[in-house]
C-alpha cells in the first residue's frame, strides 16, 4: 500500500517535472520592442528598426486612438520580407505578420505614407 | 531508515519545486482571462460549422504563444478555416471578445464588436524605399516613397455579400466577399461600404 502510493506519487512528481518544462520550452522565445512611444514623420513613411534576428513575427499596436502603424521585416540583403507592409486602421489596432525563422531579420515598425504621427508599440519576436 | 527519509525529503523538494514552479508559470504565462466564444461569434458564417481540424504549426504556435493569451485569450481550440480569397486558407481565431484573423501570412486583430461592425481589417501599404543599404541596427529611417495605393483585407459578418471601395477622388471599386472574407485594392481608399441583405454601417478608413 505504501509502495504504491509512493510510486504514484513519484509518477505525480514527474508529470509535474514534464509540465513545467514544457511550460518553460513554450515560454522560451524571445523578443524585443521595435518601437514604443509618439513616431513623426514629414514626408514618405518615417519609422525605426530594431536589431536583427531569425524573426517568427513582427507586430505593431497602435496606442493613439486613430492613425496608422504599420510593421514589416528587412531581409540580411536589404529587400524587404514583405512586399506589403500591414497597417493598422482605426478599428483595427493590432497587426502582425509571421515569418519562417529561417534567416535574419530586422523588424521594423513605421508611419502610413499619408500619416505625420502615431503612437505605437511593436514587437519582433524569435 | 536514513535512505528512506532522504527519499522522503527529495520527494518533497520535487513537489515544492513543482508547485512553485506551476505558480510562477501560471503567473506569469496564462491568460488574465478564460477564453470564451460568445453567441455573437455566430453572426460569422464560419462559426456556424466545426473548429477546424488540423491547424499549421505556425499559426497554432502563434495563436497559442504567451504575449496573443495574454492580449486576446485566444482559444487555440474554436480556431475556424475559412476559403479566404482565391480559395486560399484563412483562419478566424476567436478570443475573450475579441476575433483575429489571418491570411496566411499574417493579420489583425480586434474586439468582437469591432469585428461585427465590419472594422476587423488591415491595411496593406507598400514599404518604404530606403536610402541607402540595410541599416545598421537599432536605426531610424526615412522613406522616399510616398504611396496611396493599398490593399484592404478584411473579415465580415454573414450577410454581406460584397464590399465597395470609395475612393478620394470619386472613383469607386467592388469586390466580393468569399467565406466571409474579401481583399480590395484602390488608390486613398477612404471608406468602405457593404452591400447584402444584413450588412454593418459603412466604415470610414480615416476619422
Amino acid at each position: 500500500m505504501c509502495r504504491d502510493g509512493r510510486r504514484r506519487l513519484i509518477r505525480i512528481v514527474c508529470a509535474a517535472l514534464v509540465g513545467i518544462l514544457v511550460t518553460a520550452a513554450s515560454a522560451s522565445a524571445y523578443s524585443i520592442v521595435i518601437s514604443n512611444g509618439r513616431y513623426a514623420g514629414q514626408s514618405g513613411h518615417a519609422g525605426v528598426f530594431a536589431p536583427r534576428h531569425s524573426l517568427n513575427k513582427v507586430d505593431v499596436q497602435r496606442t493613439s486612438s486613430y492613425g496608422e502603424a504599420c510593421e514589416n521585416a528587412l531581409n540580411n540583403n536589404g529587400t524587404w520580407a514583405q512586399q506589403n507592409s500591414y497597417c493598422t486602421y482605426y478599428g483595427t489596432a493590432y497587426v502582425y505578420h509571421l515569418f519562417c525563422a529561417c534567416q535574419l531579420r530586422y523588424g521594423w515598425n513605421g508611419l502610413a505614407a499619408s500619416e505625420t504621427a502615431v503612437w505605437m508599440l511593436g514587437i519582433e519576436y524569435y | 531508515m536514513s535512505t528512506s527519509r532522504n527519499k522522503t525529503l527529495t520527494l518533497l523538494g520535487l513537489t515544492l519545486l513543482c508547485v512553485f514552479g506551476l505558480a510562477y508559470a501560471t503567473g506569469s504565462e496564462a491568460p488574465s482571462a478564460e477564453p470564451k466564444v460568445t453567441a455573437s461569434l455566430d453572426r460569422f458564417e464560419a462559426f456556424r460549422s466545426p473548429a477546424a481540424g488540423e491547424l499549421p504549426s505556425q499559426l497554432r504556435d502563434f495563436a497559442a504563444a504567451p504575449d496573443m493569451q495574454q492580449r486576446f485569450g485566444l482559444d487555440v481550440s474554436a480556431i475556424r478555416r475559412i476559403d479566404g480569397v482565391g480559395g486560399k486558407a484563412w483562419y478566424l481565431l476567436p478570443g475573450t471578445d475579441s476575433l483575429c484573423f489571418y491570411d496566411g501570412a499574417g493579420g489583425g486583430c480586434t474586439s468582437l464588436e469591432e469585428a461585427l461592425a465590419g472594422k476587423l481589417l488591415v491595411i496593406l501599404r507598400p514599404p518604404p524605399t530606403l536610402d541607402g543599404s540595410a541599416p545598421v541596427s537599432p536605426a531610424s529611417t526615412r522613406g522616399v516613397t510616398n504611396s496611396d495605393d493599398v490593399i484592404i483585407r478584411g473579415v465580415v459578418p454573414a450577410g454581406v455579400t460584397s464590399v465597395r471601395a470609395s475612393g478620394a477622388n470619386g472613383s469607386s471599386t467592388t469586390a466580393a466577399v468569399s467565406g466571409g472574407a474579401y481583399e480590395i485594392s484602390g488608390s486613398a481608399i477612404q471608406s468602405l461600404a457593404f452591400v447584402g441583405p444584413n450588412t454593418p454601417a459603412p466604415v470610414r478608413l480615416a476619422p
